[in-house]
């Protein structure tokens, strides 16, 4: 917390953080780092074990303002199979994205 | 260019065809060995309760195991209606891709919305991209002609692998009679187990084959074969194929998008067949394709003379762009490039091969016939 507000006071207009442990995991967000972006005051990214289009959705409830996604929209399935997918803009509006 | 080959009555093959003759009324021996072999095509000899059958077998072989056949698709809509029809007839399927870097964007959304529609499991293996294009400027370097034989050699051995690592006995496959039934033209391609080939030419330009790469042989084939008894099943054979309604049907259910033409998935395979097997080889493939819809009762010869007017790559401008992606992709100036297409071909079998144990196989299994 004391190291993202230093670099909002040095002067980052925006902060994005990706938890390390929780990366290429597909085990969901990291509750921690997504909790700590949420009470940043500039727009915040969170990065991080995202498997499913609702852990996006918790993300985005928490406050912060934008999810980077990695291997869930690389791997598909159980064999880990390369397939490069989005979400639909059907899908993106459930969880209250917009425009994008 | 080449208007002075005499052409088939029939169909629209012609003189460049390897060996192609000619009969009394003018038709051609690839439509006439087809006709002969197999009549009236909408009268297909496996009918639809064979295929029940055959579905029976493959599910009670595979009882104990995680799947029941092995799907090969590219994204194209032979592979992809296999898939469909595997899974209509209560088969769980596993779907093998092999990606070479050439995956055009509109294939790779086509396996996307047909894998998670259908909600099988996914098999990918994606080709060392370095390793990859050296193997392929090896064979444009060397200038011979079948560059594919890299894509669809590796292509069966990761389906052989992945089967036998599943235990799988059926492969399933989307080559059929309705739409491919000609006989590939001799010089048209090259023998596809030949890794001894791919490892030679290979050579000629100082590259080793790496190990990572999935090349089979012609006895690697012969192991997953007989000893472990994986066997290719063409299934589209079962019953009428209507391409037509399959895409219909992939489009509707699955937001499948068509191609203009047929093996257009790839980006390479779009330009070997639009421009380097035309302008350096003199083969325009959609001869063959056209042929079979002649054949077939599909399209009418004035109209595939028509479709033949017009530039294998759809149009100049699309062919500009494709060529200066692909030679940029590959590596080549845009002279070294015309300068490969103005060189003459060199034939596969310079190099060192494995086509003459197929060939012996071949004999071996005529004469067996012969005695029994």
């Amino acid at each position: 917390m004391d190291r993202m507000r230093s670099v909002v006071d040095a002067g980052a207009g925006e902060v994005m953080v990706q938890s390390v442990p929780a990366d290429g995991m597909l085990s969901g967000p990291d509750r921690q780092v997504v909790e700590l972006l949420s009470g940043a005051t500039v727009p915040t990214i969170y990065g991080g074990g995202v498997a499913s289009i609702a852990d996006m959705g918790t993300v985005f409830e928490a406050g912060v303002d934008a999810v980077a996604v990695g291997a869930h929209f690389v791997f598909y399935g159980p064999h880990r199979a390369v397939l490069i997918t989005y979400p639909t803009a059907h899908e993106l509006a459930e969880i209250g994205v917009r425009d994008a | 260019m080449h208007d002075e080959r005499r052409m088939c009555r029939r169909c629209v093959l012609d003189e460049s065809a390897g060996d192609i003759t000619f009969d009394d009324d003018g038709n051609c021996s690839y439509c006439s060995e087809f006709l002969k072999r197999f009549g009236a095509v909408d009268a297909p000899t496996p009918a639809e309760e064979d295929l029940l059958r055959l579905v029976e077998r493959i599910r009670r072989q595979h009882r104990r195991r995680r799947y029941d056949c092995i799907v090969g698709v590219s994204g194209g809509v032979d592979s992809s209606w296999v898939l469909v029809r595997a899974v209509e007839l209560g088969l769980r399927p596993l779907a093998v891709h092999m990606d070479n870097g050439w995956d055009s964007e509109l294939a790779q959304n086509n396996i996307a919305n047909l894998i998670r529609g259908l909600g099988v499991d996914l098999y990918t293996h994606v080709i060392e991209w370095g390793h990859y294009r050296e193997l392929m400027r090896a064979f444009i370097d060397n200038d011979v002609l079948d560059i594919e034989l890299l894509y669809d050699n590796a292509m069966q051995g990761v389906n052989f692998r992945q089967a036998a690592r599943f235990g799988v006995r059926a492969f399933l496959t989307g080559s059929n009679q309705a739409t491919e039934g000609i006989l590939m033209p001799t010089g048209w391609n090259w023998m596809k187990y030949d890794r001894r080939n791919i490892r030679s030419i290979a050579q000629a330009a100082d590259i080793r084959l790496q190990p990572t790469f999935p090349a089979i042989s012609v006895a690697q084939l012969g192991y997953y074969r007989r000893l472990r008894r994986v066997a290719a099943i063409p299934i589209l054979d079962y019953g009428l194929y209507d391409k037509e309604s399959a895409i219909r049907h992939l489009e509707t259910n699955f937001a499948y998008k068509r191609y203009p033409y047929k093996h257009y998935e790839s980006i390479f395979t779009r330009f070997y067949q639009g421009v380097i097997l035309p302008k350096k080889f003199g083969i325009d493939k959609r001869r063959l394709h056209l042929s079979n819809l002649i054949v077939t009762g599909q399209m009418t010869r004035v109209e595939a003379l028509s479709e033949l007017e017009l530039s294998p790559m759809g149009s100049s401008r699309l062919e500009e762009i494709e060529f200066d992606y692909v030679i940029k992709k590959l590596g080549y100036s845009r002279d070294e490039f015309e300068d490969y297409l103005n060189r003459p071909g060199r034939p596969h079998d310079d190099f060192a091969s494995e086509k003459w144990l197929t060939d012996l196989l071949k004999r071996g299994r005529g004469i067996v016939r012969r005695l029994t």
